[in-house]
């Protein structure tokens, strides 16, 4: 065990330094266009090269780019080029984002999970009956449908034909950005915030209960459930001892890969609810052409990408040994 | 075991490959919803393409437009009326998908093409080569498709060639994941083998035996990457993010849907959402479908 998890973490270091690489690499190309979108197209030569050399973007590639390699260890993500947040630090702004994204996902994920697995699990014991093709039809549709057709049948079906909720959630304040006032303004307020939940736990809901119905009709199929029941074992004792153990494993793989977008927040379902989290702080700079702030939050989530198949890969190399002894690491 | 006697002559070979394509056809037949999609995205691509020779509205000069009345409830001028720059809502359909589906295809094509190419040469080679490009693909993968296209819209505008470019270059890690291990498990075949000890060379064998014995993935692969680089699109478009006007997208069509919707302008909604929804689902349906039918391993399932 011990030598997978160096050989993971490994990897996933060097998986990291390539991601840098990228996101330093693909906006210093543009590095000499920031002067003149923030100075102006007619600022004088003289303030542009200042400029430039204030930034240091009058330096060679690889000095800049140690520079931002140091900068990055310290927890320093640059600062904003955006015309109304000019100089905010990058880190600051992704930290006011953050735990809101982070407590949208996480709630909505919970309740997913919640109904999907069961979901699933009933799916698969009523395997080609009625129920099974009913509700595998309605997953299709879930999960072929894109988040913002999705919003926008929610907003026209509860927000102005049945008034239910408001249009867009509360806004961010001082109050409820941080780590505890994220949850508590969620949770006191489920009215405001139910619409984003709403939509972002029904995609997530075709994924996995797809996913759990698969799962569990492979296990259905082995042979210790087939001696289980040869045992005389009851159906009941069969499915919740026998088998639901070793099909819900897979889904801790997706628990892993799920936590980017756990931080990184819903781009499409956060802008068009309004939320102020990583996905509105994203789109919001690309339609500025805020570059620093693009990148950092992309660096931000790919982070967190490695970390949650690292995480994913280490819990089912813990739960299930032919994963760590089968040499591969893949 | 005849096929190795038989000589190669293109006409043989063009037997066989409709031969094949016969196959695959008589088994995809019979899942009657698959022919049913099949033939929905061909009439909707028909609608978008061949309607403006049989529907005339204008769609680019908006000057013209100046002094109409916008936002116009279906008449008998206009059967779904208007949109929000006065465009005649048919013919708007219509651009807009013409737009989606280009980029859809041609994205596609860039994907499936890159994605094989790395895919295979990854696959056969082995060893450090493909450890090195696994890496890479680490790499490319651990940024979420979304973020990055986001970032490349930031850095490089909103033409409808940087767009097919964008969604095409962040498109194919999939295909070539998938790629890779279908030609790690077909270079030990015996067929490809015997290849190799005749003295076949690198690059006939990936690109005689190989790809073309993938081709039931690449299939499948194609059809839903074309509906991915669709909602890709649409996601930019309804982000604000997407093609400019006069030229529009099914999801820029969709992006002042939330004032449609206040004002009560269902003509502006409805017929989007549909034809939007018909499409990705029957691209999804039919690349499911097609996994299906081609791949032999999944047919007891």
């Amino acid at each position: 065990m011990f030598s997978y998890l160096v050989r993971r973490l490994w990897q996933g270091v060097i998986v990291l330094l390539g991601v840098t690489m990228i996101t330093f690499l693909l906006p210093s190309f543009f590095h000499s266009t920031i002067a003149r979108q923030v100075l102006g197209p007619k600022a004088p030569l003289v303030l542009v090269k200042k400029f430039n050399h204030r930034y240091g973007f009058d330096q060679p590639v690889w000095v800049q780019y140690f520079r931002y390699m140091k900068n990055l260890l310290h927890g320093n993500l640059g600062t904003s080029f955006g015309a109304d947040q000019f100089g905010d630090s990058v880190t600051s702004l992704i930290g006011a984002a953050v735990w809101r994204s982070m407590w949208l996902a996480l709630i909505s994920l919970l309740l997913a999970l919640l109904i999907a697995i069961p979901l699933g699990i009933y799916q698969a014991v009523r395997h080609n009956k009625a129920f099974d093709h009913i509700t595998t039809g309605i997953v299709f549709v879930l999960y072929s449908t894109p988040a913002f057709l999705l919003s926008i049948l929610l907003l026209m079906g509860f927000v102005f034909h049945w008034p239910i909720f408001p249009a867009s959630v509360p806004l961010a304040d001082g109050t409820n950005q941080s780590f505890f006032g994220a949850l508590w303004s969620m949770l006191s307020d489920p009215r405001g915030y139910g619409l984003p939940v709403i939509v972002l736990t029904l995609l997530s809901l075709g994924g996995i209960s797809r996913f759990m119905r698969g799962s569990f009709l492979d296990t259905l199929v082995q042979d210790y459930i087939r001696t289980a029941k040869a045992k005389g074992a009851s159906n009941r004792r069969v499915l919740f001892r026998h088998a639901l153990r070793n099909s819900v494993i897979p889904i801790v793989t997706i628990l892993g890969l799920s936590i980017p977008g756990l931080f990184g927040g819903a781009l499409i379902t956060e802008t068009i609810f309004n939320f102020d989290g990583m996905g509105l702080l994203t789109v919001m700079a690309t339609r500025a052409g805020d570059i620093s702030v693009v990148m950092g939050t992309t660096l931000f989530i790919a982070c967190l990408t490695v970390l949650g198949n690292l995480i994913s890969d280490l819990a089912l190399a813990a739960l299930d040994p032919r994963v760590r002894l089968g040499g591969s690491a893949r | 075991m005849t096929q190795v006697a038989q000589t190669y002559t293109p006409d043989s070979k063009l037997r066989q490959f409709a031969t094949s394509f016969g196959q695959g056809w008589r088994v995809f037949r019979k899942n009657k919803v698959a022919v049913f999609c099949l033939g929905l995205i061909i009439a909707i691509v028909a609608f978008c393409f061949l309607g403006p020779y049989f529907y005339h509205s204008n769609q680019n000069d908006i000057g013209a437009l100046m002094g109409q009345s916008c936002n116009q409830p279906p008449s008998s001028q206009h059967p779904l009326g208007t949109d929000h720059t006065c465009f005649d809502m048919v013919g708007r359909l219509m651009v807009g998908g013409q737009a989606s589906f280009t980029v859809g295809f041609l994205a596609a094509i860039i994907a499936i093409v890159f994605g094989c190419t790395y895919g295979v040469i990854a696959g056969y080679r082995g060893g450090r080569t493909d450890s090195i490009m696994m890496r890479l693909l680490d790499v490319l993968l651990s940024i979420p498709g979304l973020y990055l296209v986001l970032d490349l819209v930031a850095l490089f505008g909103r033409n409808r060639t940087m767009m097919i470019a964008i969604i095409g270059l962040t498109g194919w890690y999939g295909v070539a994941r998938l790629i890779r291990s279908e030609s790690l498990t077909l270079r030990e075949r015996e067929y490809v083998q015997a290849v190799r000890v005749m003295g076949g060379g690198t690059r006939r064998i990936m690109t005689k035996h190989i790809l073309p014995n993938s081709i039931s993935t690449i299939t499948t692969l194609a059809t839903f990457s074309v509906g991915d680089g669709i909602l890709s699109l649409a996601g930019l478009g309804y982000l604000g993010l997407g093609l400019v006007t006069p030229q529009t997208d099914w999801g820029t069509m969709l992006n002042t849907s939330f004032t449609a919707i206040l004002l009560n302008y269902w003509w502006q909604i409805w017929p989007v959402v549909i034809l939007f929804l018909a499409v990705v689902m029957s691209f999804n349906y039919l690349g499911s479908a097609l996994r299906d039918a081609l791949e032999v391993r999944l047919r007891e399932r």
